[in-house]
């Protein structure tokens, strides 16, 4: 399919920093796909959001959207909609003329803006809302209003800024949901950003992970999970976040700073001999914990370590351990786990579940399939 | 039970009411009595009546006095609600208008009274004495709203204004149908204590409008003074008719007068 947003070379530089906020962020996006921004605080993601709107004057490189050149393009222009972390709704209207507003400015025959105003409140369930203004209703309400906007517009591109983080934990699920939903339903072409990597993971087609302006990774949820390009998108996607240890080659195995020794397979070996040391990163849910299934590793590869904390998660216990000085998190199953705080805890690491990365840059290792 | 604190309180402001309310209620009683009984410092409600009303509604152009009031008070509070607005949204949102701001306190240092001659000399030269334009044109701004008006402006989201770009409106479009109209309560309270400045604006109307057909009313009540004799009870008839389109007004936006005051930050 071709594509339908192309950033090429986008810088941003604001006149009171010496540095770049967005450093040549290069993106390819198809026609109705869903892609997530994420990264921590001032990583430049909602500035680059912000460039695609034309709220954020690009410094340099191109922005296209349907063959057109946007760069200068007025934010009016662009025939994208946008939906803002705090709602941004007008607040001397009702919800109703807060939804049709876009379309009145659009000069939209009433019929058509009746029409729309229809469909947009019975997919939002925004009916019985209609003649309220947006003081009355609560975050959640507000939130319908701000997506039945974007919608009744039908733009080339929606944008989200970051719209559920002012929502509380059990709201922002069932919103993600929804807008998940009307992705499906809409097939609009998407970007949306969020330092959440939960909603990166459970909404994106594709996920862009940044960091400092810089494009670290993008690639679909998945794919970054499995195999992340650098230490940071491997820690920073996951929850509780991947596990990283310095260790040495030495010989055919990895000795950790505790001085524990774990073999690798060939493979790996082919991989990392050349270096004397690296980072090895292992998810929580990939260390076996599991007393069963750890009768099946030899005596010598089971690791004992004491729980310094314990969060219970309800079906699952998060287990913090101290190994050699470097700490740790295990996920194991609370109906297995009868250790508590201050208990030796027994677990051994998956030698196939390991990845690897370059000390020095963090850059990931790849590893042949075996 | 009442404590000390709120029996006091209650007892203060009823002391401020009686203090305000007496001088209106005099200006009443003596407008309704004939002007032997004033000049005795006497009050008979008997002789109660509305005389001095009749006298000035017809022997003075009353009318066309209201008409030059009502014109004056409307554009100068109008076009103070737009331009003030503008000024203030524009120093609020655009970098670099900070010097204004310091040109706007500094200006509001200087006594308006000191600004008469020279603005007289610029309106003569303009051939704008005696005319409304004259009356109105010094006027249009006032530099203490505007600067009440960028603080408000500040406290606003930008994410609103960006919202209307990205609905389709302009910069002009959204000051128009987002900016301006969500400011209502301020400017509602601005409008009031506009309003009733120019209604009430003695001194330069007197001095920009040199004949009977371009005095406002405070003026216009001030020709009821006789030169060997002071008809009380009719400038006080004045006066009542004066007051009553401001009364009006307050009664009607009361509510948001009290709100503006309170989130303008001129409490």
């Amino acid at each position: 399919m071709k594509d339908y947003v192309c950033l090429k070379d986008i810088c941003k530089q604001y006149d009171n920093s010496d540095s770049l906020s967005v450093d040549s962020f290069e993106l390819s996006i198809k026609k109705g796909e869903f892609i997530v921004f994420v990264g921590p605080s001032g990583c430049g993601k909602s500035t680059t959001l912000r460039m695609i709107a034309g709220l954020e004057k690009i410094t340099s490189g191109s922005l296209s959207v349907d063959g057109k050149q946007l760069n200068d393009v007025h934010p009016k222009d662009r025939d994208m909609a946008m939906v803002f972390q705090n709602y941004a709704l007008y607040p001397h209207m009702s919800v109703k003329e807060n939804i049709v507003f876009g379309l009145r400015v659009l000069k939209q025959s009433a019929e058509e803006i009746a029409e729309k105003l229809k469909w947009a409140s019975q997919i939002l369930g925004l009916d019985e809302l209609l003649h309220r203004k947006p003081k009355d209703l609560s975050g959640g309400q507000r939130q319908r209003v701000a997506l039945g906007r974007a919608i009744v517009r039908n733009p080339k591109v929606f944008l989200m800024d970051e719209p559920l983080s002012n929502l509380d934990a059990k709201l922002r699920v069932s919103m993600r949901n929804e807008i998940t939903k009307l992705h499906r339903e809409l097939s609009a072409t998407t970007i949306y950003v969020t330092h959440d990597q939960v909603e990166a993971m459970t909404m994106a087609d594709r996920v862009v992970v940044m960091k400092d302006g810089i494009i670290q990774q993008i690639g679909k949820p998945m794919d970054l999970y499995h195999n992340p390009a650098n230490t940071f998108v491997a820690a920073f996607l996951g929850a509780p976040q991947m596990n990283l240890f310095e260790v040495e080659i030495v010989g055919r195995s990895l000795r950790f700073a505790s001085g524990l020794t774990i073999a690798i397979n060939e493979q790996q070996y082919e991989a990392v001999k050349h270096l004397m040391r690296v980072k090895v990163g292992v998810r929580p849910e990939n260390i076996v914990a599991d007393k069963d299934k750890l009768t099946d590793f030899p005596k010598d590869k089971l690791i004992s370590a004491p729980i310094h904390n314990m969060e219970r998660m309800g079906n699952e216990n998060y287990v913090h351990i101290t190994l050699g000085g470097e700490s740790a998190t295990l996920r194991v199953d609370s109906k297995k786990m009868h250790e508590s705080v201050g208990d030796s805890f027994s677990f051994a690491f998956a030698e196939e579940y390991l990845s690897f990365f370059n000390s020095a840059t963090g850059a990931a290792i790849p590893v042949a399939a075996s | 039970m009442l404590s000390l604190k709120k029996i006091s309180f209650h007892l203060f402001a009823l002391g401020m009411l009686v203090i305000t309310v007496i001088p209106f209620a005099l200006t009443i009683i003596i407008s309704l009595s004939p002007l032997d009984l004033i000049a005795h410092g006497e009050v008979d409600i008997s002789k109660f009546s509305l005389d001095s009303y009749v006298y000035i509604l017809t022997k003075f152009p009353f009318d066309s006095w209201m008409i030059n009031s009502v014109i004056v008070a409307f554009f100068v509070t109008v076009l103070n609600l737009v331009i003030n607005s503008m000024l203030g949204y524009s120093m609020a949102r655009h970098k670099g208008m900070g010097w204004l701001l310091f040109v706007i306190i500094a200006c509001m240092m200087i006594p308006s009274q000191v600004l008469m001659a020279p603005t007289y000399m610029l309106l003569a030269e303009m051939g704008l004495i005696n005319s409304y334009l004259g009356l109105i044109l010094p006027f249009i701004f006032n530099l203490f709203f505007a600067f009440l008006m960028k603080q408000y402006y500040e406290s606003m989201p930008f994410e609103l204004e960006e919202s209307a770009y990205m609905d389709g409106l302009s910069e002009m479009k959204t000051f128009w149908l987002i900016i301006f109209p969500i400011a209502k309560i301020p400017l509602i309270s601005q409008a009031i204590l506009l309003f009733t400045a120019n209604w009430n604006a003695y001194l330069w109307p007197s001095i920009i409008g040199s004949s009977s057909d371009m005095y406002t009313l405070p003026v216009g009540l001030n020709s009821f003074h006789g030169q060997h004799e002071q008809f009380w009870n009719q400038i006080m008839a004045g006066v009542v008719l004066l007051t009553i389109p401001t009364i009006i007004i307050f009664l009607i936006f009361q509510k948001y007068f009290t709100k503006g005051i309170a989130t303008s930050g001129l409490k």
